[in-house]
């Protein structure tokens, strides 16, 4: 195999790693908002996403709205489907411990997955891709223009998102909250709501994160299991509680996944990068960003 | 509710050692010996996980594995090497074991959630594995001709032998963990449940019971996984994915984890709600155990052992009304 | 007199705020000996320090020679030295007799294999520590309280019967973090009464408590802490009239 010829296959499998990465990047971020405010894991983050693509589908295929107007109207009817998991899972559960609440979010997650299987059946759905399927030429590998679309939403969502959590004064007091509940209701945060739209916010990003990649990897009612615990081990990669970290901590495994993929087997790749999550939890628990004293003061 | 009295453990004996005549006298209900052995073969996995969270309250999602390596390496062993089954039972239990320390000493000195996430992939992991060696496993085909397990010489050939193999396992199982329950291992992990913070400042080393209890919980998957195998002679990946560990977990929620018994309990409702009530609506089933687990969790915390409790308080309650 | 705690220039330092600075303070053999200071001046750290419970940033931690700093919680336990805690952490679901057992869980050997099995000197041992328990009770006064719940009591005595859990450790240094916080006059006289019983029995006692009358009855030394420094130390009398301790608790 000459050089040239290897370094475009290298190429090419390191962009399909970045795009794939994005996805487990915005459900890592997902995984944080909510942690951040409420020390909760939602185990049913990446129904999220699967939510996100298959709705997508019935506004873009089904009722043959403007591609804009689809896109919005799946990101609100999955941020409400998130507001509800809150309202009616989370508050109903009489001894919220770190077991029960795992219990709760796990079981939201087998009902949402039972319900897409009703609604959407078994099969996978496709979405167009938003500027065509026309391969773009770089440097001899190519990239589908969808892949620049993840990539390039990936970053507008984590902007909007520190500028959100920096600046803005909803954002803060969610910062707040995830520091100290009580001081936070002190000082006249309604923590409540903030749990309200933690919930609201990281269904929103999911959903997002189900539009874009469906055209590149098709959607289907059980993606949401797999996409939950890579988003998880990408989250603990980069550290958890970390938005900085969740981004590199995704991008870092789906590259992982991609060169395995492309080098080792195919058949092994959702292996590897899981196994990427238990190498981590041996060796280095609090992620390549994370600082290990901080985790320590964390509740659960 | 921790208290199990010596009557209580005759009065079970008594129904595992009757019940399966029972069903042999009623034609009409002959099958369900059938469905019964599968019940004790999850009743196998169920005490363990009850221990592992109700009692030391740590979630596993990765039992599935640990009851397919056993499975395997007994299905493996046997037909492609010869060698003898409870040997390869043996063998498979340290394997499993061997595997749950692994996994248990950095994620259990962790937070909650670690364990959870962790066992996840591990079971993913499994399920892959089970379908990529194909030269071993058979993948996504199967492997077949699993021979039959036999005990000093007699073949157990029978579903009445095979029940009373499996369901005297359990009762040994049962034993086994009510005495555990009722000594200074079981204080020790009912103190963690309540409070770590405590418990350790008592002298109790939180994370080693939470380890030894996720090892032993995996051992017992492990041997139920070699009955499976020897019982059902063939095994298929989709026997242990990842919603055969949610099932696991719906089994100790609904029976109520913070009793032995509802272990039990769960496991046989959930037998009868796979093979017998469910089977036929196959759409359904996701979303019907998803209800049942999120009901469960919401309006009966404590599982449907709580129940006659729940309900001779409410009658107490009424007395109590009625003579003021 | 023996020493048997000994701390020295100790720091402990939560996301660059100094919860302690340069802290250090000695216990005796047999002592009651006091921790106070306003709110948040870092008793309760301390305890927790001692304990195992939180690690410190910096300086050293004796305990009968042996440098403690960083022990796991279980292992400074084993070692002598119990506790209370200050939101009372009784293992609720628990019968009062066997919150007791569990405190003798060090001093037992069962495992679970033997325990499992339920061998003979599984039971055997199961017997002592019963009645070590019941003795325990008995010296508190929850003899008849034995097969409640450990949650169904009053809090004045959830509070008694941690002390009763923390001595079935057999320490030889004993922590309590306001154990008299919530009780009553006759319940604080019964307390005190038990405290001296306690020290009878050769055991130390590090003492957090708000209650100044019952501290200056039953304390043999005092530390001051503010704002986590140590700003007096000695016997009641002289903490009494100190005049940079009425400064801290009634001029900040």
């Amino acid at each position: 195999m000459d050089s040239a010829f290897f370094f475009t296959y290298f190429l090419q499998f390191v962009i399909s790693g970045i795009t794939i990465g994005s996805i487990y990047a915005m459900v890592a971020v997902g995984f944080n908002i909510i942690y951040n405010v409420t020390e909760i894991i939602n185990f049913a983050q990446g129904e999220f996403v699967m939510l996100g693509g298959l709705i997508m589908v019935i506004f873009y295929n089904k009722l043959d709205l403007p591609i804009l107007i689809a896109f919005l109207m799946t990101v609100i009817v999955v941020a409400m489907i998130g507001l509800l998991i809150d309202q009616i899972v989370i508050k109903s559960i009489k001894q919220p411990t770190v077991l029960t609440l795992i219990i709760g979010t796990i079981a939201t997650s087998i009902l949402l997955k039972g319900a897409a299987m009703f609604i959407w059946g078994k099969n996978p759905y496709d979405l167009p891709a938003f500027s065509g399927r026309e391969a773009i030429n770089f440097f001899g590998a190519v990239i589908q223009p969808q892949a620049l679309w993840v990539i390039g939403i990936l970053v507008v969502v984590v902007g909007l998102l520190s500028f959100f959590f920096e600046k803005s004064i909803i954002g803060k007091a969610m910062r707040a909250c995830s520091d100290n509940q009580d001081a936070a209701l002190l000082v006249g945060i309604s923590v409540k709501r903030m749990i309200l739209l933690s919930f609201a916010l990281s269904a929103a990003i999911g959903a997002v994160a189900g539009v874009i990649v469906t055209p590149i990897a098709l959607m289907e009612y059980d993606r949401g299991a797999m996409l939950a615990v890579k988003g998880f081990a990408a989250l603990i990669l980069g550290g958890l509680g970390s938005f900085p970290g969740a981004v590199i901590g995704g991008l870092l495994l789906g590259l992982i996944e991609a060169l395995v993929a492309g080098y080792i087997s195919s058949g092994y790749k959702d292996a590897f990068a899981l196994a990427v999550l238990l190498i981590l939890l041996f060796v280095r628990p609090h992620g390549i960003l994370g600082n290990p004293t901080v985790a320590k003061f964390k509740k659960f | 509710m921790f208290h199990i009295t010596i009557k209580s453990r005759i009065v079970f004996i008594a129904i595992v050692l009757i019940c399966p005549w029972i069903f042999y006298l009623i034609p009409a209900v002959s099958h369900y010996l059938d469905i019964l052995i599968f019940a004790g073969i999850y009743c196998l996995i169920t005490i363990g996980l009850s221990l592992l969270m109700g009692y030391a309250g740590q979630i596993s999602l990765g039992h599935a594995a640990f009851f397919g390596i056993g499975a395997y390496i007994s299905g493996i062993l046997t037909t492609k090497y010869g060698l003898n089954p409870w040997v390869c039972i043996l063998i498979a239990l340290f394997v499993s074991g061997f595997i749950a320390y692994c996994i248990g000493v950095p994620t259990l000195k962790l937070h909650g959630h670690y364990l959870a996430m962790g066992t996840l992939a591990f079971g993913i992991i499994t399920f892959i594995i089970f379908n990529e060696e194909i030269t071993y496993t058979g993948g996504p085909d199967g492997m077949g001709n699993i021979k039959e397990l036999q005990l000093l010489g007699f073949p157990i050939d029978t579903n009445m032998k095979y029940y009373y193999l499996v369901w005297l396992t359990v009762v040994l199982a049962l034993l086994f963990s009510v005495n555990l329950i009722q000594s200074r291992v079981g204080r020790a992990l009912r103190a963690i449940h309540t409070s770590e913070v405590a418990a350790s400042s008592m002298g109790v080393n939180v994370a080693g019971y939470k380890i030894q209890i996720f090892v032993f919980s995996a051992i017992l998957a492990s041997i139920s996984g070699s009955f499976y195998a020897h019982y059902i002679k063939f095994l298929n990946p989709t026997s242990f994915d990842l919603f055969f560990s949610i099932k696991l977990l719906i089994m100790i929620v609904m029976g109520g984890m913070r009793s032995i018994w509802g272990a039990i309990i769960g496991a046989v409702i959930i037998a009868f709600l796979s093979f017998e009530w469910l089977g036929a609506f196959h759409e359904f089933e996701t979303l019907a155990y998803g209800a049942i687990l999120l009901l469960v969790t919401i309006f009966l915390p404590d599982g449907l052992v709580s129940l006659p409790g729940k309900f001779s308080e409410q009658i107490n309650k009424y007395l109590s009304k009625i003579k003021a | 007199m023996e020493l048997i705690l000994s701390v020295d220039s100790l720091d402990v330092i939560f996301g660059g705020l100094a919860a302690l600075k340069d802290v250090g303070f000695t216990i005796q053999k047999g002592v009651i000996k006091s921790l106070i200071g306003p709110n948040g001046a870092g008793k309760s750290t301390m305890l927790n320090v001692i304990t195992g419970v939180i690690q410190s940033t910096k300086g050293d931690i004796h305990f009968y020679g042996k440098r403690i700093n960083g022990l796991a919680a279980h292992k400074i336990s084993r070692l002598g030295i119990s506790r209370t805690f200050q939101h009372v952490e009784t293992f609720a679901k628990m019968s009062v007799l066997e919150n007791v057992m569990v405190g003798c869980h060090s001093h037992m050997s069962a495992n679970l294999l033997t325990s499992g099995l339920s061998l003979f000197n599984v039971r055997r041992e199961e017997d002592r520590v019963k009645n070590e328990a019941l003795a325990l009770l008995d010296f508190v006064g929850l003899l008849d309280k034995k097969y409640q719940e450990a949650s169904s009591l009053p809090i004045g005595e959830q509070r008694i019967l941690e002390i009763a859990r923390a001595l079935a450790t057999r320490p030889k240094l004993l922590c309590l973090d306001e154990p008299a916080a919530g009780l009553n006059e006759s319940d604080t006289n019964q307390f005190s009464i038990l405290v001296r019983e306690i020290k009878k029995k050769g055991i130390s006692i590090l003492l957090i408590e708000h209650d100044m009358k019952l501290v200056m009855k039953i304390s043999d030394e005092l530390t001051v802490l503010n704002y986590g420094q140590k700003i007096a130390e000695g016997t009641p009398i002289e903490i009494q009239n100190d005049p940079v301790v009425h400064e801290a608790y009634l001029g900040g």
